[in-house]
């Protein structure tokens, strides 16, 4: 009783041990192989909602041509368009670099001030005109960019270390 | 408006990456079979519990009237300047001191000196520190202070959980918790009920089974390395005070909603929730915003109620497989209860520690600038925040390793239970398999909802 006991924890054991610590490495592969595709991925991924503007094209060039400029200024802009008080296809989902210089441009046909929290910037909306929001992606972590009066979540901006 | 769960906040922290969650997930699994086979055969905590008394000037210091009048009138002094600001101090919730003082200094600093320190929500509580101020006046004027009533023992702590359930409810389903003139309403309803409580029934019972927070900090506090006993403070294991049987009717309402919220908490802020709120709401923000603010609030405590349930039920579940494969003769509900505290306190530590860290620092401005005005009392008005004191990967680390830790020692306290109710050691053993089950999936659980971006 007790040795069968003992055989079907241990099997037990010995499973879970294997198959938690493969996909632990599978994902740990994923991880460590990331690098070299976050270029491409974060552009596809981003592009339906972000536009990079003077963004290298190195990663899909295979041979990058040479810049008169050393480093380009590079800013990540996320559009955002607001109809009847809620953002157009969504609460958006736009991933950020830290350290990336960030251009948030919401559009919105009311509402009265959009605040990004966290980084607690507040821009007044003036229906019609494109309110920016511009900052440096210091801070890493999920930040809440809302619309106010009438409130919305018009964003959820997650900033990667 | 805000999805921003937890009451108060800005930075929410990053998922935890899938490989951390499935080491986690793997080590719980390993840790948690390791222990069934290598733990203690006969009850250990009883006598770790015992403890050794500290010495006589420190227990006479510590719990000397002294320091409790001087800690009763700081505590009562701060509900009133709190609740001050909240009523007619700034609307905007990071002007005001009492959003951040109610949801990050008090509700996460006390659990967290519970833990280390013992129950200091008897010496800190403002109700309690309030009742005693009227017991000790009503009994200078030569009157006797008396409950109105016995309190019936059939309700034991559901009055508590029910406290902590509208909290919960407040900080997670009300769509504007964070909201100072909503927070004065709250605290003024709290502060009636409790101090009706305690003279109803008494400040001792009240206090034990009504106070929702008091409720909670005491199971906390049953974690720490120091305790009360007999007008002495008694150093002992941490942990050891959660040995023994919790047959309070109630208990086990209170620890699912203690895990509950938590879980909900978690869960709100996944995207499917998020969209799920968005769409309820929408139809409504332009025309109708009050009516979606209400069907929100719905939703919300829908899911509240459901993630309460779910916690519940599984315990539940696994209690009666426990008695199902042992075949004892009553019922186990109460006995395994205790092991769950720890597993809510490391939730509440992987959910809450960034926020306590990053938000917690805005106390000391707004302790400076209370309503907002603009004053400088303190000297402390001007101090900037650092929000991103630390690295996502340490709190990634915190979060993960606190949920193994409290996992285990969650296992331990229910081990040690089990070795005590059940003679022979191959039943104990047995009735340990439902619940190390059910542990494991609280832990993977809660360690998945961490994951979910």
């Amino acid at each position: 009783m007790h040795a069968r006991i003992g055989t079907v924890v241990l099997s037990a054991v010995l499973g879970a041990v294997l198959a938690f610590g493969l996909a632990a490495c599978g994902s740990g592969n994923d991880e460590s192989s990331a690098p070299v595709t976050t270029q491409t991925t974060e552009t596809q991924t981003t592009e339906a909602h972000t536009t990079e503007t003077q963004e290298t094209q190195a990663s899909t060039t295979p041979k990058p041509k040479p810049k008169p400029k050393p480093k380009p200024v590079v800013v990540q802009v996320i559009p955002i368009t607001v109809k009847g008080g809620r953002p157009v296809g969504g609460i958006q989902r736009p991933v950020v670099k830290k350290g990336r210089k960030v251009a948030i441009v919401v559009r919105a046909d009311v509402g009265e001030v959009v605040h990004l929290h966290g980084y607690d910037i507040e821009r007044p909306v003036r229906p019609g005109r494109p309110t920016r929001l511009e900052f440096t992606a210091t801070i890493p972590g999920r930040f809440e960019l809302e619309l106010h009066h009438p409130d919305a979540v018009l964003a959820d901006v997650t900033v990667k270390p | 408006m805000t999805l921003v769960a937890h009451g108060i906040g800005g930075v929410r922290d990053l998922p935890v990456p899938e490989w951390l969650f499935f080491w986690g997930a793997a080590v719980v699994l390993v840790a948690s079979f390791l222990l069934l086979g290598t733990l203690w055969r006969h009850p250990l905590l009883p006598r770790l519990a015992a403890g050794r008394g500290a010495s006589e000037w420190l227990s006479r210091l510590v719990l000397g009237r002294p320091l409790r009048v001087v800690l009763q009138a700081v505590s009562t002094a701060l509900l009133v300047l709190v609740f001050t600001t909240a009523l007619v101090g700034e609307t905007d919730p990071f002007q005001n001191l009492a959003p951040t003082w109610v949801y990050v200094t008090f509700w996460l600093g006390v659990p967290f000196l519970s833990f280390l320190l013992g129950n200091v929500w008897r010496a800190l509580s403002p109700w309690r520190a309030i009742a005693d101020g009227f017991v000790w006046l009503w009994e200078r004027s030569g009157r006797e202070a008396r409950p109105l009533a016995p309190y019936p023992r059939a309700l034991g702590r559901w009055p508590g959980a029910v406290a902590l359930f509208a909290f919960a409810a407040l900080e997670l389903a009300y769509p504007d918790p964070s909201s100072p003139r909503v927070l004065a309403f709250a605290i003024a309803v709290y502060t009636y009920i409790a101090l009706f409580g305690m003279v109803a029934f008494g400040r001792e019972e009240w206090t034990r089974n009504g106070e929702g927070f008091a409720v909670l900090f005491a199971y906390f506090a049953r974690m720490a390395p120091l305790d009360e006993r007999d007008g002495r403070v008694v150093v002992r294991w941490p942990l050891s005070g959660l040995a023994g049987a919790e047959p309070t009717p109630g208990a086990i309402a209170f620890v699912a909603v203690m895990l509950g919220s938590v879980g909900f908490d978690g869960f709100s802020r996944t995207t499917a929730w998020q969209n799920l709120i968005a769409d309820v709401e929408g139809p409504f923000v332009l025309d109708r915003p009050g009516l979606g603010e209400w069907l929100v609030t719905g939703v919300n405590l829908a899911g509240l109620l459901a993630g309460t349930a779910v916690v519940a039920a599984a315990y539940l579940g696994a209690c009666a497989l426990a008695r199902w494969t042992v075949n004892a003769p009553r019922s186990l509900t109460h006995e395994f209860v205790l092991g769950l505290v720890p597993i809510a306190f490391v939730y509440e530590v992987a959910h809450y520690f960034s926020l306590f860290v990053v938000q917690g620092q805005f106390t000391i401005p707004l302790l400076s600038d209370p309503f907002g005005k603009g004053w400088d009392l303190l000297g402390t008005a001007d101090m900037t925040p650092n929000l991103a004191p630390l690295s996502p990967n340490s709190i990634w680390y915190v979060q993960a390793g606190s949920l193994v830790a409290g996992h285990v020692a969650g296992l331990v306290i229910a081990h040690e239970r089990a070795v005590e109710i059940f003679p022979k050691q191959d039943a104990a053993l047995r009735s340990q398999y439902a619940m190390l089950g059910l542990m494991v999936l609280y832990t993977v659980g809660g360690m998945w909802l961490l994951s979910r971006g």
